[in-house]
């Protein structure tokens, strides 16, 4: 190497550098949510309306060393939160793991939240819905009075609430006594949780330990993603907006993975409209030799095909995905594993045809999971937990505008 | 068997601490749903993972609802993925397996299965 190549490469190295370091300045710090001093997050779920966010959160917090539930809203984007307010849960201990999460639905001044509670037997318990008919002021709670479930053991749910504040509710029970795959359940309430019908077994044969996710579309139809049991791809049922049947679709993303462990990885699906065509987009993780990671896919034909597939990132896991006020996309996820961990975000903004580099959101050497994504009228919310000592995590959040 | 190998091993690397964590139920001896023609003398299960001592449990149950197995359910000392019971099945007919152990996660699985003895 002569002396020009020399200096032309220092001259490269130092604008790299300095190009990271300005990159580095730029990105916005992320940051706890500033709501009562939350200690320790167990676990947390986040959904918007508008540029409000609600999140649910099971942890500890200032006010009180054991564990409590807590529905906090913040305003602008997560830009201001409200004071926690505390749910009583008459006494049962919630209980949550990975993918098994608190779960929230908001619909005018309704809110519902969801969780298991400690039963009788390690890891098992029966659902607690929780509903708060005042904007989460007060609470009132009750054990999900699940029929057919004779072992009162239901877990991994979800929910959702309609405009006309109908709840719909799905879980996973091992009524069967299968052992190793569960019956995918649903129900709704007409009567803010009074009372519960049309309790239905939408798949009986699912990933046992896997978590499932509802959502509403632009049609006012739901979709629920789940994870299969053999093979342990993802699947979609529908649910119409005129008649109260769960109908299961397609797998989405056919990899045929077969495996006798638990991927405890989540999975997200949203949808926009485009024209009359409701387009759903999902985010998915599969561990199928030479297709592991995560993927993205979308539909423009209400879940019954998935023609375009993406692999987004093989080193990635947990995705969540959101779409933002004017279509862009974004999905988040958890980059490496254990200390090397980070989350990662790319976006797309031609409706998933294209997905940017990965953009890596929580700083060097923690330990996270757990990463979500909700729309703000700005771009995107990015929430995720991290490790702070041997036991403890807290939540992070940091706000992706859409401009950038 | 290679690619379920490398599954699991993408599932050890990419979520350590979770994928193994919670026990599943790979085989059975006699299979579930199986038809055997020779009286088995023992019921052995294999999970995915090594399962713990705490709550665990394996019964067996003929047609009339009498148990057949010798109340000695145990993990195998150098496997405890492996768990197997002594059973005395003299009458043809349908026979319970009925299982619960604890997954390495914390969680109680409890399952059950059948197989039918027909000599």
């Amino acid at each position: 190497m002569n002396a020009r190549q020399r200096r032309h490469r220092l001259a490269l190295a130092t604008s790299l550098l300095l190009g990271a370091s300005a990159l580095a300045l730029w990105l916005p710090a992320p940051s706890a949510p500033a709501f009562g001093g939350a200690l320790s997050v167990r676990s947390f779920d986040v959904v918007t309306a508008g540029d409000r966010l609600h999140t649910l959160v099971l942890g500890q917090f200032e006010a009180d060393a054991v564990t409590r539930l807590a529905y906090v809203e913040a305003r602008e984007g997560g830009k201001y939160w409200g004071r926690p307010q505390f749910i009583d849960t008459a006494g049962a201990e919630p209980i949550s793991s990975r993918g098994n999460d608190v779960q929230l639905a908001t619909s005018g001044r309704r809110r519902v939240a969801v969780f298991q509670v400690k039963g009788e037997l390690p890891g098992n318990g029966p659902l607690m819905v929780a509903v708060s008919d005042d904007q989460g002021a007060h609470w009132h709670s009750g054990i999900l009075p699940v029929s057919g479930d004779p072992q009162r053991n239901q877990a991994y749910p979800d929910v959702e609430i309609d405009a006309d504040g109908t709840i719909h509710l799905v879980w996973l029970d091992d009524r069967e006594e299968n052992g190793s795959s569960q019956g995918l359940r649903a129900a709704i309430s007409r009567d803010g949780g009074q009372s519960w019908q049309s309790e239905s077994t939408v798949d009986t044969d699912v990933c046992t330990c896997c978590s499932t996710r509802l959502s509403r579309l632009p049609d006012a139809s739901l979709a629920l993603l789940y994870r299969d049991h053999a093979p342990k791809d993802m699947r979609l049922a529908m649910n119409s907006a005129t008649e109260d049947r769960w109908q299961t679709t397609q797998t989405v993303g056919a990899f045929n993975w077969r495996v006798d462990a638990c991927p405890h990885s989540s999975s997200g699906i949203t949808s926009v409209r485009d024209g009359e065509t409701v387009v759903m987009h999902a985010a998915i993780w599969t561990g199928e030799e030479n297709q592991t990671g995560v993927h993205y896919l979308r539909s423009n034909a209400a879940g019954t095909a998935w023609p375009t597939q993406l692999l987004i990132d093989g080193a990635g896991g947990d995705p969540d995905i959101a779409s933002g006020p004017t279509g862009q996309l974004a999905i988040v996820y958890r980059k490496g594993h254990g200390q090397q961990s980070r989350i990662a975000l790319v976006e797309s903004t031609d409706g998933g045809a294209h997905w940017s580099r990965p953009q890596l959101l929580s700083p060097v050497g923690q330990r996270v999971d757990h990463p979500r994504v909700v729309p703000t009228s700005d771009g995107f919310r990015v929430f995720w937990t991290e490790r702070a000592g041997e036991r403890t995590k807290r939540m992070a959040s940091v706000l992706h505008d859409i401009s950038s | 068997m290679r690619s379920s190998f490398l599954s699991l091993l993408s599932l050890l690397i990419l979520l350590p601490g979770q994928a193994m964590a919670h026990a599943i139920l790979v085989k059975a001896q006699p299979d579930k749903e199986s038809i055997i023609t020779t009286a088995p003398k023992e019921v052995l299960l294999r999970f995915n993972d090594a399962v713990g001592e705490e709550f665990l449990a394996l019964a067996i149950v003929d047609d009339k609802g009498k148990r057949v197995d010798a109340h000695d359910a145990k993990l195998d000392f150098s496997d405890r993925a492996n768990l197997r019971a002594s059973v005395d099945v003299q009458t043809p007919g349908r026979y319970m397996v009925r299982y619960r152990v604890l997954s390495a996660d914390g969680h109680v699985v409890s399952g059950k299965y059948f197989f039918t003895f027909k000599p």
